[in-house]
């Protein structure tokens, strides 16, 4: 069997476009969700109209998001088979229970409560209605839990082994993919990110308003609740995104080097380099500014860590290339028939390692058998693209840096009550508008790019995974898929700019600036509470 | 339980939710594809829309739970069958795009042009996707030219053209006309009397017309259609292989071997007649009616193929069976012990906000609340 390069490149590429224009959507309703719980439990608690009001119109522009978060989501659903059908049949058995456990406890509850939130509000009774916001809410956080957990077995495969009477990988204990280390940290650090992008989305458009000087009152609230919010997910967000960084050096020492640029193990205490341009062809950095001691600090909080190189690494994983082979020879005496203790023996002994044997398959049909040659490269294929994971990393925290800041400031002057006068400020808090977006999507090449050239770490690369298809069918699909997305994009955008644009007076209660000539706005709005 | 035992429940189960699918997206598809028949009006068709407007968001979740449990539970029929019908899927897929835009959007479209842009989108993106599905259990019966290579990578090597032949196409018709009678009973009993009175004549062409394509399948499975028998199962060892033998009328022979499985269809049919002779009286009924009918056709669709699940045209010893197609006992076990848990309280919140929010929805609730779509 061929497997055309073109159609896995096609194929990574259309579900690299889906699942980055559904993550364009989902950390906004993760983060906004929240806001309006807070939102609507001020209103609950203090009965002031205003906070209804809120909730309402931060609510809508989380309603036109969610919709296109669950659709994109459903696409992710189908390429799996579509595209993926190798690696579904190959790991459905462990990846699939996620999946459905995600249907069946996340999707459900927002699903059941996303009419009631946008509808119910004459309908069912305050308290009714303030459950039904928290339940979207959990629904949306739920839902990051569960797909973190399928995602972190694709990146630190736990509880599982391969069967060779169904060849296929299955699973042996679902509570320790459930309760894998790896997946929770990158849960709430996915999870913290969208709080980030909820909070930031608030607080700069609330910042517009201010600069235009209309619904002063609305904006001011919403300001002040994203402030903390945002300062508190930015905090998370950073600490635990080094404590998964902490991990990752023992989980997938591979994307660990890329992602600092590391081509020779260093002695402790290391540096860390802050820039460099890496030369893919001689294994080496053609330059670098480096920091002292730095990175000992951030891999291991001491000066005693080090990690290892990618060079290092090149050299590990041709030993485990070999192993593989063993178990792949193996394997096929099993399969023509060939139980004998001595081949079964042989296969559990390097069984762990049979995946690296499968990338060989890259490069020959015969994977037993491979030269010198085919194990250099396929062990030099286990380097993730350096170029993108080290600036990669590096964009997305800068990013998260600057958020920290603006989230701080934006609360101390709030506080002080004199954030409103800072014009430069609020001008800031506007332009920052783009960043957490920037800063997740950064995160999401790092952590996929990162594990190439695997789906599954270690145990299934990504090269075997697709289905049998033509190039033409994958070629036609991704331009259908890409003009798709291109047209939502930009009818999405304009809806956002437009409802942003008109404010809270979208609600047409009467109480807001394009509705009333008189601009006494903020005497009518505390004169109806 | 026994590994056996595991894989008939999820089979049932897996039954359970191709019903609840057919019966929560079957409404509020079939209220989009009716819409715009039924009212040149602007008010008018929104209400129709907003009948379904608290709900649609929660049924179409059926829908990725479905799917998601079919991934857990037979990885291999759910990878063979969308990389299979790799374009049947994605056009099905851009289909449900028109929804969630629709629903969203439309209200916020001044245009009257853009509205019956709208309008028109998803009322054809609801009917076809009504139709394909119909249109793939049509093929599953027809048998799909699949097989496997060595290490269970699948391969089709048909076209999507031959997707299109006579029974399939029987198969996507019916499928469609069920959807458009339970679209119609719906609307009788949850929109205003003014727009949901015109849907009689609906509910009795439709429930007719699905009457005629339920029967007439039936004939064609009896005496026109080669059916399989699974004479010896392969388990889910890889290196097994099934023996079936091939025969016109082997896709009847469920109804002797297991007499009882004639509930199934009698329920479609029944409700099918309960909705036409209901079409002018109590609205409920009509409703129920079609709900019978869902539930009849899902799982006559699904108990004349049992124990397959996917037959293969060209290599029909590799076909995929409830027995050869599952995941492994462990999995199983654990899928059982989550929906034992989940689905009841899915169903309590899910009826929870159901009974909160219905009412019959009238032109002057639409006109009145800004908040609909």
């Amino acid at each position: 069997m061929v497997i055309h390069p073109e159609v896995v490149t096609l194929s990574r590429i259309q579900f690299a476009l889906t699942a980055m224009f559904h993550f364009l959507f989902v950390p906004l309703t993760l983060g906004l969700s929240w806001l309006l719980v807070v939102m609507e439990s001020a209103y609950v608690i203090t009965n002031k109209v205003i906070y209804k009001d809120m909730t309402q119109f931060w609510g809508k522009l989380f309603g036109i998001n969610l919709a296109m978060a669950v659709i994109t989501g459903i696409t992710l659903e189908f390429q799996f088979g579509t595209n993926w059908a190798y690696y579904s049949q190959y790991v459905g058995d462990v990846f699939g229970v996620p999946l459905s456990i995600e249907g069946m406890t996340a999707f459900m509850l927002e699903g059941a409560f996303f009419g009631m939130f946008f509808f119910g509000w004459n309908r069912v009774s305050k308290k009714a209605h303030l459950v039904s916001t928290i339940m979207l809410a959990l629904g949306a956080s739920l839902s990051g839990l569960v797909i973190l957990i399928a995602n972190g077995w694709m990146q630190h495969p736990v509880a599982t082994y391969f069967n060779f009477h169904t060849m296929r990988m299955e699973l042996t204990n679902f509570s320790e993919v459930v309760f894998n280390a790896d997946a929770m940290v990158r849960f709430l650090h996915t999870v913290a990110a969208g709080y980030v992008t909820g909070a930031m989305f608030v607080l700069s458009i609330s910042a517009w308003y201010l600069l235009k000087r209309r619904d002063v009152a609305f904006a001011k609230r919403s300001f002040i609740i994203a402030a903390i919010f945002g300062l508190l997910a930015t905090c998370s967000v950073i600490f635990l995104g080094d404590e998964n960084g902490l991990n990752l050096e023992h989980v997938q020492s591979e994307k660990m080097a890329a992602m600092e640029g590391v081509w020779n193990t260093p002695k402790a205490p290391a540096a860390w380099n802050i820039v460099a341009i890496p030369d893919m062809k001689h294994h080496k950095n053609a330059f670098a500014i480096e920091v002292p001691y730095a990175l000992s600090l951030i891999a291991g909080h001491d000066l005693s860590t080090t990690i290892p190189g990618m060079n290092q690494l090149v050299e590990k994983n041709k030993v485990k290339i070999r192993r593989g082979m063993k178990a792949y020879a193996a394997l096929e005496k099993i399969r023509r028939g060939n139980q004998s203790k001595a081949v079964l023996a042989q296969f559990s002994t390097y069984s762990q390692d049979l995946g690296y044997g499968l990338l060989l398959k890259k490069y020959t049909a015969n994977v037993s058998r491979a030269s010198v040659e085919q194990i250099n490269k396929a062990a030099r294929d286990t380097i993730p693209d350096v170029w993108t994971l080290f600036y990669g990393f590096r964009i997305m925290v800068f990013c998260g840096l600057l958020m920290l800041l603006v989230f701080a400031l934006a609360f101390f002057w709030s506080v002080k009550g004199s954030a409103w006068r800072r014009r430069w400020f609020l001008k800031l808090a506007l332009l920052c508008l783009p960043l957490p977006w920037i800063a997740a999507e950064m995160g999401w090449v790092v952590a996929e790019m990162g594990r190439q050239p695997w789906t599954v770490y270690g145990i299934l690369p990504t090269f075997l995974s697709t289905s049998t298809l033509t190039i033409h069918q994958v070629a036609w699909s991704l331009t259908g898929f890409a003009i798709l997305f291109f047209g939502l994009a930009s009818v999405e955008v304009f809806l956002m700019i437009k409802y942003a644009r008109v404010g809270p007076s979208c609600l047409h209660t009467g109480r807001y600036h394009f509705e009333d000539t008189s601009h006494s706005v903020e005497d009518k709005t505390e004169r109806k509470n | 339980m026994a590994f056996e035992t595991y894989q008939i429940v999820w089979w049932l189960l897996i039954g359970v939710v191709l019903f609840l699918i057919a019966l929560t997206i079957g409404f509020d598809f079939g209220v989009a594809a009716l819409m715009p028949f039924l009212s040149k009006k602007d008010l008018e068709r929104r209400t129709v829309l907003n009948s379904v407007g608290s709900t649609w968001a929660g049924n179409q979740i059926w829908l990725v739970m479905g799917g998601g449990t079919i991934y857990a539970i037979w990885p291999q029929i759910y990878s063979t069958a969308f990389s299979g019908f790799y374009w049947a899927m994605i056009l099905l897929l851009w289909a449900l795009y028109s929804r969630p835009i629709v629903f969203e959007w439309r209200a916020k479209m001044k245009q009257p042009r853009t509205k019956s842009i709208m309008d028109w989108s998803i009322a054809l993106g609801s009917m076809f996707a009504a139709f394909a599905i119909g249109l793939l259990i049509g093929n599953l019966f027809k048998g799909v030219p699949y097989h496997f290579l060595d290490g269970g990578r699948s391969v089709y090597t048909g076209t999507l053209w031959q997707l299109f032949n006579p029974l399939a196409l029987a198969f996507a018709f019916t499928s469609l006309f069920l959807l458009l009678l339970h679209g119609a009973t719906y609307i009788r009993l949850t929109v205003d009397r003014l727009v949901s009175d015109r849907c009689s004549s609906t509910i009795r062409l439709f429930s007719l017309l699905f009457i005629i394509g339920f029967a007439g399948i039936g004939v064609w499975l009896a005496h026109g259609v080669v059916g399989m028998q699974l004479v010896k199962a392969a388990g889910i060892h890889h290196t097994d292989k099934n023996v079936v033998d091939l025969a016109v009328g082997h896709w009847m022979a469920n109804y002797q071997r297991f007499a009882w499985f004639v509930i199934f269809p009698a329920v479609g049919f029944f409700g099918a007649v309960l909705a036409f002779i209901t079409a002018k009286g109590k609205a409920i009924w009509g409703f129920v009616g079609s709900s019978l009918a869902a539930f009849g056709s899902v799982f006559t669709f699904g108990g004349s193929l049992f124990p397959f699940l996917m037959p293969s045209s060209s290599h029909p010893s590799e076909s995929l069976t409830v027995w050869d197609a599952t995941s492994s006992p462990h999995t199983l076990h654990v899928m059982f012990v989550a929906a034992m848990i989940f689905i009841p309280i899915i169903l309590l919140y899910t009826l929870y906000v159901y009974l909160k929010m219905s009412r019959r929805l009238t032109l002057s609730d639409v006109q009145t609340d800004p908040s609909l779509y």
